[in-house]
């Protein structure tokens, strides 16, 4: 990723989406280890099999906006404190340092009242300013990267739009990078300048959003585009997948999609198609779609 | 890379195995107590000096015609075992059934009728439940007169509270289960709604508990025989044992450990018969 | 929320009622008479003469009851004949050294299961497993067994500690160990349940996101939550400490309500058993009472009954 870039992170539930996420951060717990690879931040290696740097970075340098704004913040302690923890933390203000710092980052959010939400508990604010406290202890330290985990998907279709904006605008503002990961299609349009599509766990295809959103090359994205309501056409049947996406943790034949592709040939049943890193654009296919002329 | 499907969920090791286990045990205890008396035909209520040694002490255990040994006065210890283990198990078996069958009725009751009566009938329960148990029943055995039926009867008196209120809790909550409304909506009547829809999952549930209860009730009676508040001469159960024998458990800790043992097997085997139905209730 | 508290407070004075008139309806179940029961097995004819006028066994129910409750409201809870005093004085005595008592093993209770649960929790697996079977196997015996064991192995066989009485500081050691170990073993696992539950939660992740230090979550974030719902449970968990209070008094000869309550049973004083009866309830109704305002100072969840 570059800096100041909104990656998208798309993909059917359970495709692994949060777990790479989560990996970022290192937060991944006992049940699942790295066994390969590496995540690099600018130079550094930060999570390996061998290496996990990321306790030192979270809160600082890494940073997450959680999925469920309801239940993501203590529920016996006020908002103010548990949002201006990070700065505590790792930029070592005072409480009320902090709190200027945090009432400031709320109200370039939205919120009309700051401080009357910084007193406040958890059980006393609506999904949209939870959500928003949630982005602002994210943000407060200015962090180099932020993960957003599924940030719309508790919210009202209304308040959706606002905290994007708003969201959108701040780390444009502080030239933030951003992994988003959704499987709104929507809401990586307004914020994604490149989406990853994932699939049973891999990266499928990579690219610029503009063109994935209409005219992907792998076969997954581009079968959901065209079962996609917006893209049928009036008086025939809705095109759907068959079939039904393998459940991990499991072992597919490459390529995990071959079952249900109607390109799949023999090749797609032994041999595993690989995305072209380190290419900007590409798709992890044997039969990619053929780009628009 | 070859692997199986999906994560195998965390095996529950403790219902199968526990359930098992501790009916064994139960029914292990139950038949030594009831077949021992027969095989090992000793009167425990015969005292004898025959039974003593030459200083009058009680024999040890292996000694020739008392395998446990003997008590104070000369009786055989393995005969006395059996008699009191007989009449601590009934004697919690019996308080449980009364608790429960009391607690059954008075739960359903409330959970039948209307808001405020239901609660007030509740309030009920809190006479059972206010003050702490063992000293109720401790209370109620000695005023009644001390003795195995009062004993039974503060038993039951102090266990039929929670089962009342486990019922009343469960039997509420499945009122409001949906198939219940559905049923009701068909034109059952309250007492067939109750017998099939309610009963039969406020059932293993109350069963749980009163399970547990039991493991609770042999542990009363041998506290309550213990402080002398229990069964009387020449009755004798596993808590009037350790209380007479107390003063003896230095020179002849045999009298306190052969009843001891017998005691921790009857409650722990209560408590897996009681944990592994809960937990089995829980799953669904 | 002041008028949760009045709720609460309400609640607590109507189990103080209960539990007077669960000691009314002892005194009332005594089978023949009364009076002679309450005078004692030496009494004479004048003294249970002057116990049916005071106590108005003659009276018709309604009377009695009130009189009774009038009486206990006064702090009158009868005479104790095995005593030769008046039951408040008695217990007025005994009160101070059950209280020490019990608060010393609940303090050992707490001191165990909270540093006992959290490692558990986070080791997980062989250590999680041999909680739940040592919880289950020590909840399986009663206390004052686990009273002579240890008064046998510590005291008789090693002398390193007093057989009983209280005499020194020392003779606290077996009784409070006694009483603390087996509930403070239980408390722990229902802690490590709890603790497992508020584990997954979404705020738990989130404090790790932002960069505090896992022992910082448990402290901060995970306990508090996960001792909230036991709060409760603890109250509860008191009524049951008690009784077993009483009974290891009685093992280690301390002075106490348990030996009172010796008394009591063995002398047949029902005065007594009833006041130590009544005053037992209004111990565990101030318990829960003090329970309910800690959840409700702890918890703003419950404060707006939102």
């Amino acid at each position: 990723m570059g800096r100041g870039e909104v990656t998208g992170v798309v993909g059917e539930s359970g495709c692994g989406k949060t777990t790479l996420g989560l990996a970022v951060l290192g937060l991944l717990g006992r049940m699942r280890t790295v066994t390969g690879g590496e995540i690099r931040l600018g130079e550094e290696i930060i999570v390996s099999p061998l290496v996990d740097r990321t306790p030192g970075l979270r809160g600082a340098r890494v940073s997450f906006v959680p999925q469920d704004p309801f239940r993501s913040f203590d529920p016996l302690r006020r908002l103010g404190p548990q949002i201006r923890r990070p700065l505590e933390l790792h930029r070592g203000l005072t409480a009320d340092e902090a709190d200027e710092r945090v009432a400031d980052l709320l109200a370039r959010l939205g919120v009309r009242e700051p401080t009357s939400l910084m007193r406040g508990y958890p059980h006393q604010l609506s999904g949209g300013m939870l959500q928003r406290a949630a982005i602002a202890t994210a943000l407060s330290c200015d962090p180099e990267l932020v993960i957003a985990d599924e940030p719309t998907t508790a919210l009202d279709a209304l308040v959706q739009v606002q905290v994007i904006e708003s969201f959108t605008r701040l780390v444009q503002e502080m030239g933030t990078s951003v992994v988003v990961i959704t499987h709104d299609l929507r809401l990586l349009g307004r914020m994604a300048d490149r989406v990853a599509v994932m699939y049973a766990g891999r990266i499928v295809e990579f690219g610029s959003s503009a063109r994935l959103l209409t005219a992907p090359r792998h076969r997954y994205p581009e079968a959901l585009l065209a079962s996609s309501v917006r893209t049928a056409t009036p008086g025939h049947r809705l095109a759907t997948i068959e079939g039904q996406p393998p459940s991990l943790p499991g072992t597919f034949m490459p390529c995990a999609f071959a079952p249900r592709c109607r390109w799949a040939d023999e090749r797609c049943h032994t041999e595993e198609p690989l995305y072209p890193w380190p290419a900007a654009e590409g798709a992890a296919c044997h039969h990619p779609a053929e780009p628009p002329l | 890379m070859i692997g199986p499907g999906p994560l195998p969920t965390q095996a529950r090791g403790t219902a199968p195995w526990g359930l098992r286990v501790g009916v064994t045990l139960i029914v292990l205890l139950s038949v030594l107590v009831i077949i021992g008396p027969l095989l090992w035909n000793v009167d425990p209520t015969y005292e004898s000096s025959a039974g003593l040694s030459p200083l009058g002490e009680p024999l040890d255990a292996g000694a020739a015609g008392h395998p446990l040994g003997s008590d104070p006065k000369g009786r055989d210890l393995l005969a006395r075992l059996f008699y009191a283990g007989r009449l601590t198990l009934l004697t919690a078996l019996v308080s449980v059934a009364i608790a429960t069958a009391a607690g059954l009725l008075v739960g359903l009751l409330a959970a039948n009728t209307r808001r405020l009566a239901g609660s007030v009938l509740m309030r009920f329960t809190d006479l059972g439940l206010a003050i702490p148990g063992l000293l109720l029943a401790a209370a109620i055995a000695t005023v009644l007169g001390r003795g195995t039926l009062s004993l039974v009867v503060g038993l039951a008196a102090v266990f039929w509270a929670p089962i009342a209120r486990v019922t009343y809790g469960q039997a509420i909550v499945l009122k409001e289960r949906d198939y219940v409304e559905a049923a009701q909506v068909m034109g059952g009547g309250m007492a067939t709604i109750l017998g099939r829809h309610v009963l039969p999952h406020l059932l293993p549930v109350v069963a749980a508990y009163a399970a547990l209860t039991v493991g609770w009730a042999v542990l009363f009676e041998s506290a309550l025989g213990f402080l002398g508040a229990g069964v009387q001469e020449p009755d004798a159960s596993i808590g009037s044992m350790l209380g007479s024998y107390l003063i003896y458990y230095r020179s002849h800790p045999g009298l306190i450990l052969f009843p001891a043992i017998f005691l921790g097997l009857l409650v722990l085997a209560a408590n897996l018969v009681g944990e592994s139905l809960r937990t089995r209730t829980e799953e669904r | 929320m002041a008028w949760y508290i009045a709720r609460r407070l309400l609640a607590a004075l109507i189990t103080v009622w209960i539990v007077a008139t669960a000691g009314f309806l002892l005194v009332e179940l005594i089978p023949g008479d009364p009076a002679r029961s309450l005078a004692g097995p030496t009494a004479t004819r004048e003294t249970i003469a002057e116990i049916r006028a005071t106590y108005g066994f003659d009276d018709p129910l309604p009377v009695r009851y009130g009189q009774w409750l009038a009486r206990v409201a006064q702090g009158d809870l009868g005479y104790s004949f095995a005593k030769s005093e008046a039951v408040v004085s008695v217990l007025a005595r005994s009160l101070p050294p059950t209280l020490m008592l019990t608060a010393l093993a609940f303090l050992l209770e707490i001191s165990i299961a909270i540093p006992l649960a959290l490692w558990v929790v986070s080791r997980g697996g062989l250590a999680d497993r041999l909680l739940v079977v040592v919880a289950g196997a020590t909840a399986s015996v009663p206390a004052f067994l686990v009273g002579l064991l240890l008064i046998y192995v510590f005291g008789f066989r090693l002398g390193w500690l007093p057989l009983g009485g209280a005499a020194s500081p020392s003779s606290y050691v077996l009784p409070v160990v006694t009483l603390g170990v087996p509930f403070g073993l239980v408390l722990a696992r229902l802690l490590r349940t709890s603790l497992l539950e508020q584990q997954d939660q979404p705020y738990i992740t989130f404090s790790h996101a932002i960069g505090e230090r896992p022992w910082s979550v448990r402290w901060r974030h995970l306990l508090p939550n996960a001792l909230l719902p036991l709060l409760a449970i603890l109250a509860l968990d008191f009524a049951g400490l008690f009784s077993s209070v009483a009974v290891v008094e009685v093992v280690f000869s301390m002075p106490g309500l348990g030996a009172d309550l010796l008394t009591g049973l063995r002398r047949l004083d029902t005065a007594l058993i009833v006041g130590i009866g009544i005053v037992a309830g209004l111990l565990v109704a101030l318990v829960n009472l003090i329970a309910d305002v800690a959840v409700i100072a702890i918890d703003p969840r419950v404060r707006r009954g939102t």
